[in-house]
């Protein structure tokens, strides 16, 4: 379960936990460290149809841990465009790898992706240190 | 929006959040601390994880500190009729060194809590038990005790002074007989004292603080919540340090309470607060071995009469068909379609890959082969009831007896 931990600067996040990287109008998205740490073992990722249409605070997909489940949010509006599938054998790279092959999905945003409502590194930072939820 | 972050909670109502002697370990080892039962506790270790600490157990030898459970000394004149009057299980007729698996209940004998006392002397009668409730109800369990507890008799807590590391798995008993030197050559719910270095166990006799506090003894139980080869060792807190790192050094692998969750599920043993919070009886949860009718105790009425009448839901383990479906406490499980009781743990099971759950069912669906649905969040999975538990036991490396199972 190690991780690089920490909050990689070059992200968006939101307050939900996952993390956000914005490649034109494509939008990967993934937990953050500090999230899969709280959810313990993932056992299982229940992954979203691609061409299903997200919206910001939305519940998009489910992660299963050991302890516990977890609604995964489209954190800017859009469509599925791709899954990662390798999920579905190896939902332990969730954990080991948050930030790199445990990504969950991609998006193509509706327009220009709008990140005004997301937090930077340092602002997430300091989301999980006064304790957000 | 709680997002994906739960809260793994127990107890957190009740600060102050105490810690253990091992306390520093934990977070220098990368534990991940949650509050739990009043205690911060680790629930994992970074470096392995929950479910390679299931596996640890299952497979080598895994280390818990459950120092945060109730560690009660009560002893001289009159311990034995409090105990026997306040739990099922006989401490009048209980043989020296011997660990009972019992419950604290109301007078309407519904569980307050379930516990292991252990008899520490060899007197004509019994004059010196070990009582280890659970953290969280510790506070209750002791307020009661106190309130019965004849003249002669003393009950101390020794939380803060001792530490219990529970070591588990089937290399548990090498690992502590090549480190120690000691002989486990203890039955199944047995316990013994040993001193490091000499074969043991040693004599009963009395004053069994001073014995682990200056002496500098450790006193061993073939006990567990892992359903295991396992021992509980209780030992003084500076003790305690080296011997988690002793432990370590030599393969053990530090376990939280996940993997203690997940452990126990897989056996059907209860977990107090979850399984049981002072609505259900130890007949109701099937534990109607643990129970000695032969002589008075509160709550034994009820228990006699609920038996008798047969018409009661019952503790039965049920297996899903859809590993995808994870059953979890609370869920609904319908039976024809019609809800007829809800899963009080559940999990996907480490060892089976399929979904284990565990629920008081209604008495004519509890039979195995019954076919039932459970629901979690608007998805379905078929279900079937199977005898517990859902892990088989290994059978016993050690010569002897097989080894009863028991939380």
């Amino acid at each position: 379960m190690t991780t690089e931990s920490g909050v990689p600067e070059e992200l968006h996040y939101t307050e939900s936990h996952e993390w956000v990287r914005v490649e034109g109008d494509l939008v990967t998205v993934g937990i953050t460290d500090h999230a899969q740490a709280e959810l313990t073992d993932v056992v299982f990722v229940d992954l979203p149809a691609v061409g299903k249409e997200g919206r910001p605070k939305q519940p998009i997909m489910v992660l299963e841990s050991v302890k516990t489940v977890a609604d995964i949010y489209a954190p800017i509006e859009g469509k599925i465009s791709e899954v990662n599938t390798e999920l579905k054998a190896h939902p332990e790279l969730v954990n080991k790898d948050p930030y790199g092959k445990g990504w969950l999905y991609k998006l193509r945003a509706t327009g220009k992706p709008d990140i005004s409502s997301l937090l930077d590194a340092a602002r997430y930072r300091a989301h999980v240190a006064k304790g957000g939820h | 929006m709680s997002g994906v972050l739960p809260a793994f909670v127990s107890d957190e109502k009740a600060p102050p959040i105490r810690t253990t002697p091992l306390h520093a370990l934990h977070v220098a080892a990368e534990g991940h601390m949650v509050p739990f039962g009043g205690w911060e506790m680790p629930l994992y270790y970074t470096a392995t994880g929950i479910l390679g600490e299931h596996r640890a157990v299952r497979e080598g030898v895994g280390l818990f500190d459950v120092s945060h459970m109730g560690i009660v000394s009560i002893e001289g004149k009159g311990s034995a009729a409090l105990l026997a009057r306040r739990t099922p299980a006989n401490a009048l007729t209980t043989a020296p060194g011997r660990c009972r698996y019992s419950f604290f209940l109301d007078a309407d004998a519904r569980m307050i809590d379930d516990l292991i006392f252990t008899r520490l002397d060899e007197e004509a009668e019994p004059t010196s038990f070990l009582f280890v409730p659970n953290a969280g109800t510790t506070p209750r369990v002791l307020e009661v005790i106190l309130q019965h507890r004849p003249e002669g008799c003393q009950v101390v807590r020794h939380n803060g002074e001792m530490a219990i590391i529970a070591v588990q798995g089937p290399k548990s008993r090498q690992l502590l007989e090549a480190t120690y030197g000691w002989d486990l050559g203890l039955r199944p719910y047995t316990g013994g004292y040993y001193r490091f270095g000499e074969k043991g166990p040693r004599h009963f006799g009395k004053g069994f603080a001073s014995r682990i506090l200056n002496n500098g003894e450790a006193f061993v139980s073939r006990t567990g919540y892992t359903g295991e080869l396992g021992y509980e060792v209780f030992v003084s807190a500076a003790r305690s340090v080296e011997l988690w790192r002793e432990l370590v050094g030599k393969g053990a692998v530090p376990c939280g309470l996940g993997a203690r969750d997940t452990l126990r599920m897989e056996k059907g043993f209860l977990l107090s607060g979850v399984d049981f919070h002072r609505d259900r009886t130890p007949v109701e949860a099937m534990m109607d071995r643990f129970l000695d009718l032969d002589h008075p105790f509160v709550g034994r009425d009820v228990l006699e009469k609920q038996r008798n009448e047969g018409r009661y839901a019952r503790w039965t383990g049920i297996l899903t068909d859809d590993p995808s479906v994870i059953p979890r406490h609370g869920s609904p499980i319908l039976h024809d379609g019609t809800p007829v009781a809800t899963v009080s743990s559940g999990c996907l099971s480490p060892t089976l890959h399929q979904g284990i759950a565990l629920a008081y069912l209604p008495a004519e669906l509890s039979t195995s082969g019954t076919r039932l649905e459970i629901e979690v969040r608007g998805r379905r999975t078929g279900a079937k009831v199977v005898p517990l538990p859902f892990v088989p036991n290994a059978p016993s490396p050690s010569a002897g007896p097989k080894p009863v199972h028991v939380p």
